[in-house]
C-alpha cells in the first residue's frame, strides 16, 4: 500500500514538473556544445529578414490578439519591428535610439536615458547577437527537444523582475537561428513573438533603420 | 439600459422633458463583452500610443488592460461605480493622479458612474437629440443621444458650476452598436486621448 501511495505520488511529482517546463522540451544535454555551436553561428550572422507574428494572451480577454509584421535586424545594433496588421506601427532601435513611427507621429527616446527602454534594446540585440548567453542582467536554463533549444531567461534586475518573469528563446537546432520569442509577465499574461520567412545574411541598407 | 421620470422645469438653456418609460443603449453589454481600441494619448504635447483592451465583467464591473503595440503592459485596473483596484502598473506609473485620471476616464466612458441623483432628460433646441443629466456629488454628468437610434453622440463631464472638464465623443461603423471612434477630451489640463476600435 505504502508503495502504491509513493509510486503515485512520484508519478505525480513528474507529472508536474513535466508541465513546469515547456512540453517536450528536456534539459540540454550539452550546453557547453550548443553555446560554442550558438556563438560561432552569432559571430557569422550579419543581418536577419524576416515576418513575425505577434500573440498577446491577456488572461482577461477570451481570445488571444495577433498582430504580424516585418523584422529585421543589422549588425551590430540595428532592430527594425514594423507592424502592417491590425494597424501600421513602425519600432527602430538604431544605436542607443528608439524611434516609433505611429501614424505620421514619429518619437524619439535616447534607451540610455529610459531603463525599460534600454532593457528592451539590451533583450532584443543580445538575443540576436547570442550575448545574451553571457549576460549578467539574465540566469540562463537551457532546454531542447528534437527541433528546437529553448532558452529561459530570468531577468536579475529588480525593475525587470517586475514586468517580465521569464523571456523563452526558442532557436532551431540546424540553422542555429531564433525562431520564438516569448515574454512572460509575472501575472501569467504573455507576449509571444513567431519569427518566420527567415532570411540571414542579406544586405539591409542602413536607411531602413532611420525614421524620418 | 435606465428609464426614469422627472419634472418639468428649466435648467440653464435647457428644458427638463418627461422621460418616464425612455430607455437608452449601454455603451457594452453582455452580448459585447471584451472591446480592443487602438489608443493614442498626446498630454501636454507629448505623444504615446498603445492597445487599451476592456472587458465589461458584468453590469457594474469593467476590467481594463493597456499595453505597447510590441506587448509591454503598462497597467491593468479593475472598476466599478464606488472603486479602482490596480492589478497591476509599471513601475514607471506609479503616479496614483495618472491611473486615477485614466480609471476615471474608464468608467464614464463605460458608464459605470455612480450618480447621487435620479436622471434628468433635457431638450434644448440648439441640440437634436436627446440629453439625460445625472450628477454625482461633485459633477455634472450630461449625455447626449441621438433621436433615432437612441446610440450615445457625446458625454459631457461638468463641474457642479456647469464648467465643462471632459467631452467624450463618439462616432460609429454603420449598423455598429459600439463606437468606434472615441475622441476624450479633458478642458482643464493638456490630455487628449483617442480610441479606435480594432
Amino acid at each position: 500500500m505504502k508503495c502504491t501511495a509513493l509510486s503515485l505520488f512520484l508519478l505525480f511529482i513528474s507529472f508536474i514538473a513535466a508541465f513546469a517546463q515547456d512540453a517536450g522540451f528536456k534539459p540540454m544535454k550539452d550546453v557547453a556544445g550548443f553555446t560554442s555551436k550558438f556563438d560561432a553561428a552569432s559571430k557569422k550572422l550579419t543581418s536577419i529578414n524576416s515576418d513575425f507574428v505577434q500573440e498577446k494572451h491577456l488572461s482577461m480577454m477570451e481570445a488571444d490578439i495577433k498582430s504580424n509584421g516585418k523584422f529585421k535586424y543589422k549588425k551590430d545594433n540595428k532592430v527594425r519591428l514594423e507592424y502592417t496588421s491590425p494597424f501600421q506601427y513602425l519600432m527602430v532601435l538604431n544605436n542607443g535610439k528608439m524611434y516609433i513611427k505611429d501614424g505620421n507621429k514619429v518619437n524619439k527616446f535616447d534607451t540610455n536615458s529610459n531603463k525599460m527602454f534600454r532593457q528592451i534594446n539590451d533583450m532584443m540585440v543580445s538575443t540576436l547577437r547570442g550575448d545574451v548567453l553571457h549576460s549578467k542582467n539574465y540566469a540562463v536554463k537551457y532546454f531542447e527537444n528534437e527541433t528546437h533549444y529553448l532558452l529561459e531567461l530570468k531577468p536579475q534586475e529588480k525593475a525587470i523582475k517586475e514586468m517580465m518573469q521569464t523571456i523563452k528563446i526558442q532557436i532551431d537546432k540546424k540553422k542555429l537561428f531564433v525562431t520564438t520569442i516569448q515574454m512572460m509577465e509575472p501575472s501569467g499574461d504573455y507576449t509571444k513573438m513567431i519569427f518566420q520567412n527567415i532570411t540571414q545574411n542579406a544586405a539591409l541598407n542602413d536607411s531602413e533603420f532611420m525614421v524620418k | 439600459m435606465f428609464s426614469a421620470s422627472c419634472a418639468k422645469k428649466n435648467i440653464q438653456n435647457f428644458t427638463a422633458v418627461d422621460c418616464v418609460g425612455k430607455s437608452y443603449w449601454k455603451l457594452f453589454d453582455d452580448k459585447h463583452a471584451n472591446h480592443q481600441y487602438k489608443t493614442e494619448v498626446t498630454i501636454y504635447g507629448k505623444y504615446f500610443s498603445g492597445i487599451l483592451f476592456l472587458k465589461q465583467v458584468n453590469d457594474t464591473t469593467c476590467r481594463a488592460a493597456f499595453t505597447t503595440v510590441p506587448g509591454a503592459k503598462f497597467f491593468e485596473l479593475l472598476i466599478t461605480p464606488v472603486k479602482d483596484s490596480v492589478i497591476y502598473t509599471i513601475p514607471q506609473m506609479s503616479n496614483p493622479a495618472v491611473v486615477t485620471a485614466i480609471a476615471k476616464d474608464i468608467r464614464t466612458f463605460a458608464l459605470l458612474n455612480k450618480f447621487a441623483t435620479a436622471p434628468i432628460c433635457l431638450k434644448q433646441d440648439k441640440v437634436e437629440g436627446e440629453i439625460v443629466e445625472r450628477k454625482t456629488h461633485q459633477e455634472v454628468y450630461r449625455y447626449f443621444y441621438k433621436e433615432h437610434s437612441r446610440k450615445l453622440n457625446q458625454i459631457q463631464v461638468l463641474s457642479d458650476r456647469l464648467k465643462p472638464k471632459t467631452i467624450f465623443d463618439f462616432a460609429y461603423a454603420t449598423n455598429a452598436l459600439i463606437p468606434n471612434d472615441v475622441l476624450i477630451s479633458h478642458l482643464n489640463f493638456k490630455l487628449k486621448i483617442h480610441l479606435t476600435q480594432l
